[in-house]
């Protein structure tokens, strides 16, 4: 009996005493703890002289080399540093939050360092594409980590009395607790040791609360959907992800040896993350945000975890590179046997490999699906991805022992049969593999006959609709559509079918096939157009012709996109060059730069490129983008971000976090605008933008305000429901501005015809009701491919050039609704007032003739179709003109405008028998305003009234063709801001809701 | 001495003939069915009069918070062995020994959810009669909260527990009475060499009816708060209880408590428990 009393007090005993060995902070933070070195088992040797090791607080003197090249780097003042020869990171201060983050503590910048330059200077780094890496325990914002303390660890010489075994380190450890729950306590250390690819980072957490949880401990990779694109090594994973459902997130749920991404873009960087205290990593994977961590368990209440992995980066283009850490990683952490090292050559069918462009070709590696047919995606597991070099060299790291296919892809399709190679023990030369070779297109582009352009697009478009059932190009099966798939759609040129150039000449390796190349510099310049049929091997070379159009915009009025974005952009990756090239050849004449939460200007790659002001004027701004669920709706179950607002103009300050742009979450939009105060450029008023208020909700993120807050346009705001009385409310306090406040609202925004008769319909409601808001179309442009810059713009007239461009006089026409919105027809509308002057349309009220005209110019260039004129008064359309005839038959590939000139006479029954009144003209294709039925107040465009490809014939009915090569779903309008009439000249008085 | 225990038999078994606060074990107003939410039986005031016996208790937690801001759930169901046993075969001092030899746990964190099956925790109880008189009994325990939970990744629970049972007869026919107790708790999480303590007070009232000897039901509420070092009230826990015996010792029971005030968000504890006692060390 006493011995088995003894024999359970020693068991007790003895787990006892293993609660007791200090281990981190895993049992809470008491102020002290520090997690000890993450993945211990990583050794990676030192060439001589390559232990550099730095750590440091970024000061304001070298804020600017600390920062990577790519416009995604963002390390600003009192951020830190770590850096050794082959990887910087910059992690942010925990009062710097960005993204889905509440607070620092994140990574922001990781940025391989070329491995050749060992003593390279900070400015040498190779790029980052990195978004932000962030710590959470779920999906909620409550379950992101909070850090507020933080403290360096600068082990470089091992102070006197240390474990000389832990080697040279330096490590940054922040401590904090989840953002809902302070009683779950959160500390994560960084740290970077001499010649590691990458930061060994471990976090612990420890359960105060009462309850057991589910803590999803993670990091997650907020790729944005346009960025990198992540990988997992599993059984029908690679690329493939599953439908990311946020309330069905277990089906999502998957098992991992590391999660790898490569970029779509310049910088070429590949990451992999590496879990090191388990097995497996865990968690979901998608391309708008993928969450890596650890298996999912219960933890009791008093109970902890921790979750130790290596985040790596490495140069290079595709995921190779990363992947060959990554199973190096593997191998020293967990035993893994050591991979083996593939190395091959890829030829074409027409002879060597035609490197100039990488991205057009491809190898995927994948171990075959068991079973009768072996390369069946939903049971391969992809391995590595190679992209070869430009002579046809291609590495690349696999698993020992194992059968692997070889599926090579060019131009988004597979470009040949799989094969099989046996991957032995050691090295293997896979030898040649024979990809069908691509057809070669130069293309010279001319602004007027023998004067090559500078800045101009082209377009390749298949000239025979694919066949039902045909292979649709696409990256491993993500962002299907582009035909041809010249490269990446989110990348930079050539992205999808389209291309650019700052010189006029385009050298482009493309599929084999019959196309409609098309030459275009914008809807106000003439669209040229060959057609050509390129085989294997092939080499066509073409000259086109794109030409201004003269006298197309009227005198004194600039275009200008207010809503655009670049690579700063968290879902974007255009590289600055690109962008700045898109924005040139797309005839803009003024961009509001808004990349999501960060300020940019561009003005580096402008001034690389020679561009002055009197080419193209870039104001910087921003879009307000919250992210983190917080605002209650009545009814709904999840908390609501308050939609997308872009602000400007602002000053850019690169030492600043987010270069000075503010922090937007938990503000309602009152709030925003106040803050936004002062922070517009000292002197300047400012404009605030309400960006597509309708907008559908995107991973739980609302993007568009009035939808969120289920604004009904049918009823008044003096009703007393929600929407209105937040639209109403100031929540900063008396005095603030209200929410409702903004200056500008989009009526357009981008391509989508749905989108733009829903935000007219809100639009219309608010003039009814006299709130005056002027009226924009912007592009809101993330990609080269997918949406294109200045489809929609804005003409802004009072008298306004590039050259003496008045940003005060600019903005205020803005504000005052003294423009067009347009996405290719050019509206000119007066109408004579009872002193005999004038009016263009705009937010001041005037008092008519007597008998006023409204006289109606309208033109496009001859590429773009017009059928009709539209007027609305007070909101509902009171007469339709036809115009075809006069825009029939139009040369798409003319060199001069089509254009028609109508007078209305300004009384009943046009206009209301008595009362003030306001006008809208539009014109452009037919539009009716679809019915309403969702009961929601807003017209519902059914799916095939939606834009497509039209028949190939340039005939009436058929006009779109071109332009929908061109710009791909845009129904050519254009529309005026309203006209206030003021006909008693006793003051305006809205009409009220019909 | 010797007469003084023959005397206390004697007065027991006269009341008994009355109304005994400890009568036939096998009776069904036994004492109290340890509810709560806590592994094994721990903070679950016991029985006050002695016993041998062996329980299985399957119980089931269930915490449904779906709704902002909570967006939170779990569920469990854990079956516990629970044993009795009367030392020196006297009614003044018994053992307890109870596990949880199997939990299942669901937990829902938002949309992100886990499930684990687990073993432990266990404990071991003393227990000591203060005495008992014509129509009332007392007793005296302490318990410990061993650390053995396969659930925990990371740490050890373990933990003390003190506290004080009593039970009185009500109406001349002993169908009725009302018992209860309270205790102090002391659980002490040691993971990775941090200690976390609290101190709990935990207390039980009910009142019983038995309108038959092998039927008895009972009406009352359980409570729990913590006085250190973060004072708080965790739960005040309505609960209904029935219990049914046979002759040969075997019983059945069915436990449920439902919290209704405090920071418990538990919506509803149910436990089925069947077990056997043995007879009373004389017969009544």
């Amino acid at each position: 009996m006493s011995a088995r009393v003894l024999l359970v007090a020693a068991g007790v005993a003895a787990l006892a005493a293993g609660a007791c060995r200090r281990e981190g902070c895993v049992g809470g933070d008491d102020g002290t703890c520090v997690p000890p070195s993450a993945c211990q088992a990583i050794v990676y040797a030192c060439p001589a002289g390559g232990d550099r090791l730095t750590i440091a607080p970024i000061t304001k003197a070298d804020v600017a080399t600390a920062r990577a090249p790519g416009p995604k780097a963002l390390a600003a003042v009192d951020d830190f540093l770590l850096e050794n020869d082959r990887v910087r990171a910059v992690i942010d201060n925990p009062g710097h939050p960005q993204g889905l983050a509440p607070t620092g503590g994140s990574i922001i910048d990781l940025s391989p360092l070329d491995p050749d330059l060992p003593d390279a200077p900070m400015s040498m780094a190779s790029g980052d594409q990195v978004n932000g890496i962030y710590q959470a325990a779920g999906v909620l914002p409550r379950d992101a980590v909070h850090y507020d303390k933080w403290e360096l660890l600068d082990h470089r010489v091992a102070p006197a009395g240390a474990d000389a075994s832990l080697g040279a380190y330096v490590a940054i450890v922040f401590h904090g607790h989840l953002e809902g729950d302070a009683r779950v306590t959160v500390v994560t250390r960084y740290e970077l040791r001499p010649c590691e690819p990458g930061l060994r980072v471990r976090t612990d957490l420890y359960n105060g609360a009462r309850d057991p949880n589910t803590f999803s401990l993670a990091d997650g990779y907020f790729w944005g959907d346009r960025t990198l694109l992540p990988f997992i090594p599993i059984e029908g994973g690679g690329f493939r992800v599953p439908d990311l459902d946020l309330l069905n997130l277990g089906e999502a749920w998957r098992t991992w040896p590391f999660m790898a991404a490569r970029s779509q873009a310049t910088p070429e960087v590949a990451y992999a993350v590496v879990p090191c205290d388990h097995a497996e990593g865990a968690g979901f994977n998608d391309p708008t945000l993928s969450a890596a961590g650890v298996p999912l368990a219960p933890t009791l209440a008093g109970d902890g975890l921790s979750y130790e992995r290596f985040i790596l980066a490495a140069k290079g283009p595709g995921l190779a590179p990363a992947v060959d850490e990554a199973l190096r990683v593997r191998t020293l952490v967990h035993g893994d046997p050591s991979a083996v090292r593939v190395t091959g050559r890829v030829v074409t069918s027409a002879g060597a490999f035609d490197g100039r462009d990488g991205r057009a070709a491809s190898l995927l590696f994948y171990e075959p699906a068991p079973g009768a047919d072996p390369d069946d995606p939903a049971h391969t597991i992809p391995r590595t991805e190679a992209v070869p070099g430009a002579d046809g060299r291609y590495t690349a790291s696999l698993p020992p022992g194992r059968v692997y296919r070889v599926q090579p892809y060019a131009f988004g399709l597979p470009a040949g049969p799989p094969s099989s190679i046996a991957v032995g023990a050691t090295d293997l030369d896979a030898g040649d593999l024979t990809f069908a070779a691509a057809g070669h297109l130069t293309a010279t582009v001319e602004e007027t006959p023998g004067e090559r352009a500078t800045f101009a697009e082209l377009v390749l478009v298949p000239v025979d609709a694919p066949a039902p059932g045909a292979p649709v190009p696409s990256l491993y099966s993500d962002f299907a559509g582009c035909l041809p798939m010249l490269g990446p759609p989110h990348g930079g040129s050539p992205a999808c079918n389209r291309a650019l150039t700052s010189d006029g000449r385009f050298d482009l390796l493309v599929p084999p096939g019959h196309y409609y190349v098309y030459a275009t510099r914008g809807p106000f310049a003439s669209l040229d157009r060959r057609e050509v049929t390129l085989g294997a091997g092939d080499e066509v070379a073409i000259s086109l012709l794109a030409q201004d159009i003269p006298n197309m915009v009227p005198a004194g009025t600039l275009s200008g996109d207010f809503h655009v974005h670049g690579g700063a952009s968290y879902d974007s990756s255009i590289p600055d060059q690109d962008r700045v090239v898109s924005f040139l050849a797309s005839g803009v004449d003024v961009i509001v730069a808004t990349d999501h939460d960060v300020v940019t200007t561009y003005e580096e790659t402008l001034a690389a490129l020679g561009v002055g002001r009197d080419r193209l004027v870039v104001l910087p701004g921003v879009e307000e983008t919250p992210n983190i669920l917080w605002f209650e709706v009545p009814g709904e179950r999840f908390p609501k971000t308050m939609g997308h607002f872009n602000f400007w103009p602002l000053a850019r300050d690169t030492t600043a976090a987010r270069n000075g742009a503010p922090w937007d979450e938990l503000r309602e939009p009152g709030q925003m605008f106040d803050d936004m105060k002062a922070l517009f450029v000292p002197g300047s008023v400012g404009v605030r933008q309400l960006n597509h208020p309708w907008a559908d909700s995107k991973l739980g993120r609302d993007q568009g305000f009035l939808k969120m807050i289920q604004m009904d346009p049918r009823r008044p705001l003096t009703d007393d429901t929600f929407a209105s009385n937040v639209l109403l409310r100031s929540p900063g306090g008396g005095g603030k501005a209200r929410n409702i406040d903004w200056d500008v609202q989009e009526v357009m925004t981008g391509a989508s015809r749905r989108d733009w008769l829903r935000y007219r319909t809100l639009w219309f409601s608010l003039l009814n009701q006299g709130y005056l808001r002027a009226g924009a179309a912007n592009s809101d442009s993330h990609t080269l491919s997918i949406e294109r810059v200045g489809y929609p713009r804005n003409l802004v007239y009072g008298g306004h050039t590039r050259a003496t461009f008045d940003r005060e006089r600019f903005d205020a026409d803005v504000r005052a609704g003294h423009m067009v919105g347009t996405n290719g027809p050019i509206l000119d509308v007066t109408i004579d007032d009872a002193d005999g002057q004038l009016h263009r349309a705009g937010l001041e009220p005037f008092k008519p003739a007597a008998h006023a005209t409204l006289t109606v110019a309208v033109t496009a260039a001859p590429w773009v179709p017009v059928t009709e004129l539209r007027v609305f008064v007070n909101g509902v359309l009171k007469t339709t003109v036809d115009v075809s005839k006069d825009f029939a038959a139009a040369n798409h590939f003319g060199l001069t405008a089509t254009s028609t000139r109508k007078e209305i006479a300004l009384a009943p029954p046009l206009l209301p028998d008595t009362g003030d009144a306001w006008i809208i003209v539009e014109a452009g294709l037919h539009q009716d305003t679809p019915s309403d039925t969702d009961d929601d107040g807003l017209p519902d465009l059914p799916d095939d009234q939606l834009p497509t490809r039209p028949p190939n014939a340039v005939e009436p009915g058929v006009e779109r063709f071109d332009l929908e090569a061109v710009a791909p779903g845009v129904w050519p309008t254009a529309f005026t801001n309203p006209f206030l009439l003021d006909r008693t000249g006793d003051g305006w008085t809205p009409p009220g809701l019909p | 001495m010797k007469r003084r225990w023959g005397a206390l038999a004697l007065v027991l078994l006269c009341a008994r003939a009355e109304a005994s606060p400890c009568g036939d074990p096998r009776d069904a107003a036994g004492g109290p069915l340890a509810g709560g939410t806590d592994g094994a039986d721990y903070g679950a005031i016991p029985e006050a009069c002695a016993g041998t016996d062996l329980a299985l208790r399957l119980r089931g937690t269930l915490l449904v918070a779906r709704d902002a801001p909570d967006f939170y759930g779990n569920a469990s169901g854990t079956a516990t062995l629970r044993l009795r046993h009367r030392l020196f075969r006297s009614d003044w001092i018994w053992l307890s020994v109870a596990v949880d030899v199997t939990t299942f746990r669901y937990v829902a964190n938002a949309v992100v959810t886990s499930h684990d099956f687990s073993f432990g925790p266990a404990t071991l109880g003393i227990h000591r009669a203060l005495g008992a008189w014509e129509r009332a009994a007392a007793t005296i325990y302490a318990r410990g909260l061993l650390p053995l939970d396969t659930a925990r990744s990371e740490g050890a629970r373990m933990g003390l527990e003190v506290g004080a049972t009593a039970r009185q007869i009500l109406g001349a026919r002993g169908r009725f009475g009302v018992e209860g107790g309270a205790a102090l708790l002391a659980p002490v999480v040691i993971v990775a060499g941090q200690t976390h303590w609290t101190l709990e007070p935990a207390g039980l009232a009910q009142a019983w009816f038995a309108p038959k000897p092998r039927l008895a039901f009972a009406l009352g509420a359980s409570t729990r708060a913590e006085v250190s070092p973060n004072p708080a009230f965790f739960t005040l826990a309505p609960r209904a209880s029935a219990r049914l015996t046979t002759a040969r010792g075997l019983a059945f029971s069915l436990l449920a408590e439902a919290p209704v005030l405090g920071s418990d968000r538990t919506d509803l504890v149910v436990a089925l428990f069947a077990g056997w006692s043995a007879p009373a060390l004389s017969p009544p």
